[in-house]
């Protein structure tokens, strides 16, 4: 496993929420993303997605610490960098596009000037020229339209396709070997999310570059990612290629999320399914399983004991005591 | 669409500039202040010099067509005076604020990018020296040693920059949690280029009413200690100065020498205090509380 581009072992994050309560945001995840390969991380709200993609960059806020674990990116250990060595890492080793495009952007300089200045200041020899050269390259490298006018363009002129476009440009003007993608959808209308997936996959297949893309929407997570994880109150629940997480979801949370799906097919639609319950409260550790609350095989042993990850096939994995419990009768009325 | 561009950028700018212009009384305050700016520029340039000098025939003259706003106590012309003591007394409260801010702008950008214990330390001692009477400390400096124009300054700098400061510090920290912050830190900006790229330029709106109403209070503060003669140089007419002077001779009846540079501290400070107003609607239209 050791020619993965990024790993991460045993990744634990808390927020010190008030002087003497905690909130455990990651609990001991396991990830590794090997060169060339999109992954998918799916999870609801909370569930610590975004905290997993700003530790990978040094940018947890000064509330948020990692408390164990461990970050290799090539082999070079994460945790152990100082503020120079990360710059050296964001960037041109590891991008990162953001939810909010047009919050992406600073509103008093236009997109040309922020891009050059990336340039710029990586590349000390560039001159200027060059620099706005090799901006216009990498807007129209992102499918931007007429780039050389968006380089004269302040954020607030550009459409949020747009922004999105310039931020991903942006992100891959230094040539980074991965990128991390904060659902970069989200707050996208329908078209432009369509364009900016489809842009993210060209980006891969021309590139080869590595993407870890976050989102709660495991439809569109499906149509790009090779591998989905899915997250549930700061762990890995389970894990494995698109088909086979879509065609036998094992773990009750992602069977649930499946079932949660608008079906258009149907005609009249059926009702949505609902997860009953809510996401655990972080701050306080429960000794069990944390999905308990809300699982309907539940068990006795999910209320002593954490479950384990275990492994079905090679590269798919579970973390349930029971996998292979039938699926839930609410489920199953959905399904039929 | 570049063309497009540059005329939205000048379309928001016109849209700033009519949302002043709708302030009536801060466009007010904007002519007032050029108007007293020029005049103090070119009065002095302007007005016969032989007015200006010692003539102790003139003395305490009563305003009159000669002398429009009368004479002090040496008979030199006060209108004159006024004019001369306008460029000092801008000229300090210019000078003091551009140190004021540069300091303010400094501390806050350094609390703000070194949060944890440095930023608490930062503001702590920022607190301590709010806790000290400016006045009482600025009029102790002045009291120590000689006077001269940069002496004024630097005390008058060296008092006012705690507010910017906070400001600056407050700014930051909202900007640092921004969006566009993370995406420039993603891209591998260094620390200096997010303070002078990212968080400077961004602050520029709400630093600007807050420089405007500190020009302002740098002039009060200058006419005060002037008036204290613990200001500038008496040699240099300054507003204050004059008012000073005045002081023993209205009791004599000679109510000019004192009303005049008080009434130009007045007007100054007042449409400064109205274009701060202005800018202020301008940057934030939504704290305007009709007008």
């Amino acid at each position: 496993m050791n020619d993965a581009l990024l790993s991460v072992r045993n990744l634990c994050i808390q927020y010190s929420a008030t002087v003497h309560s905690t909130v455990r945001a990651v609990n001991g995840i396991n990830l590794d993303i090997f060169p060339g390969e999109i992954i998918g991380i799916v999870g609801e709200s909370g569930s610590g997605k975004s905290t997993l993609a700003l530790s990978l960059l040094g940018l947890l806020d000064n509330s948020g610490h990692i408390v164990q674990g461990e970050m290799r990116f090539r082999g070079v250990d994460l945790r152990g960098l100082d503020e120079s060595g990360w710059q050296k890492i964001r960037g041109r080793q590891i991008g990162m596009i953001f939810q909010s495009p047009e919050a992406s952007f600073n509103p008093v300089s236009t997109i040309g000037q922020q891009i050059q200045e990336t340039l710029l200041q990586t590349y000390r020899n560039m001159r200027k020229d060059e620099a706005r050269i090799a901006a216009k390259a990498v807007l129209t490298t992102a499918g931007m339209p007429r780039a050389a006018e968006v380089l004269e363009c302040c954020p607030f002129e550009l459409s949020g396709g747009m922004c999105q476009r310039a931020a991903l440009a942006m992100a891959v003007s230094l040539q980074p070997a991965l990128l991390l993608a904060d659902e970069p959808t989200a707050a996208l209308d329908l078209l432009a999310q369509l364009e900016i997936t489809h842009l993210l996959v060209e980006m891969n297949r021309l590139k080869g570059l590595s993407m870890m893309v976050i989102s709660h929407d495991l439809g569109r997570i499906a149509r790009i990612a090779s591998r989905v994880m899915i997250m549930y109150a700061g762990r890995i629940v389970e894990s494995g290629p698109v088909a086979q997480i879509l065609q036998t979801p094992r773990h009750p949370y992602t069977q649930g999320l499946l079932a949660s799906m608008p079906q258009l097919e149907e005609h009249p639609p059926p009702f949505l399914a609902m997860l009953p319950g809510q996401a655990p409260d972080m701050m306080y550790p429960v000794a069990g399983c944390t999905f308990l609350p809300r699982c309907e095989r539940a068990g006795e042993r999910c209320r002593e004991e954490q479950p384990v990850m275990v492994s079905l096939q090679t590269g798919r994995y579970v973390e349930c005591w029971y996998p292979d419990a039938p699926l839930s009768k609410q489920i199953q009325q959905i399904e039929e | 669409m570049a063309s497009i561009a540059s005329i939205s950028v000048k379309r928001a700018w016109l849209w700033r500039a009519r949302m002043f212009a709708r302030h009536r009384l801060a466009c007010v305050g904007l002519v007032g202040i050029i108007s007293i700016t020029l005049l103090s520029l070119l009065g002095p340039i302007m007005l016969d010099a032989s007015l200006q000098r010692v003539n102790l025939d003139q003395m305490f003259s009563a305003p009159s067509v000669t002398y429009p706003l009368g004479t002090d106590q040496l008979g030199r012309d006060l209108l004159w005076r006024i004019m001369a003591g306008g460029q000092t007394s801008l000229w300090v409260g210019l000078v003091a604020t551009v140190l004021a801010t540069t300091i303010g702008c400094g501390y806050g950008v350094v609390s703000a990018m070194h949060a944890g214990p440095t930023d608490r330390f930062m503001m702590q001692l920022l607190d301590a020296i709010l806790a000290v009477p400016v006045l009482l400390l600025v009029i102790v400096v002045q009291a120590v040693g000689d006077s001269s124009l940069l002496k004024v300054i630097l005390t008058i700098g060296f008092a006012s920059w705690m507010g910017t400061a906070r400001m600056v510090r407050t700014e930051c920290l909202r900007l640092l949690q921004s969006t566009f912050i993370q995406a420039a830190i993603v891209a591998g900006a260094s620390s200096w280029r997010i303070v002078f790229s990212h968080l400077l330029p961004n602050t520029l709106g709400p630093l600007t009413v807050v420089v405007t109403i500190g020009i302002g209070q740098a002039v009060l503060l200058e006419a005060t200690l002037s008036f204290l003669n613990l200001g500038v140089p008496s040699a240099l007419p300054s507003w204050g100065n004059l008012m000073g002077n005045g002081m023993s001779a209205v009791l004599g009846g000679a109510w000019w020498t004192i009303v005049f540079p008080g009434l130009m501290i007045v007007t100054t400070v007042l449409c400064i205090n109205l274009v701060g107003d202005g800018l202020r609607d301008m940057i934030s239209p939504r704290q305007r509380d009709g007008c």
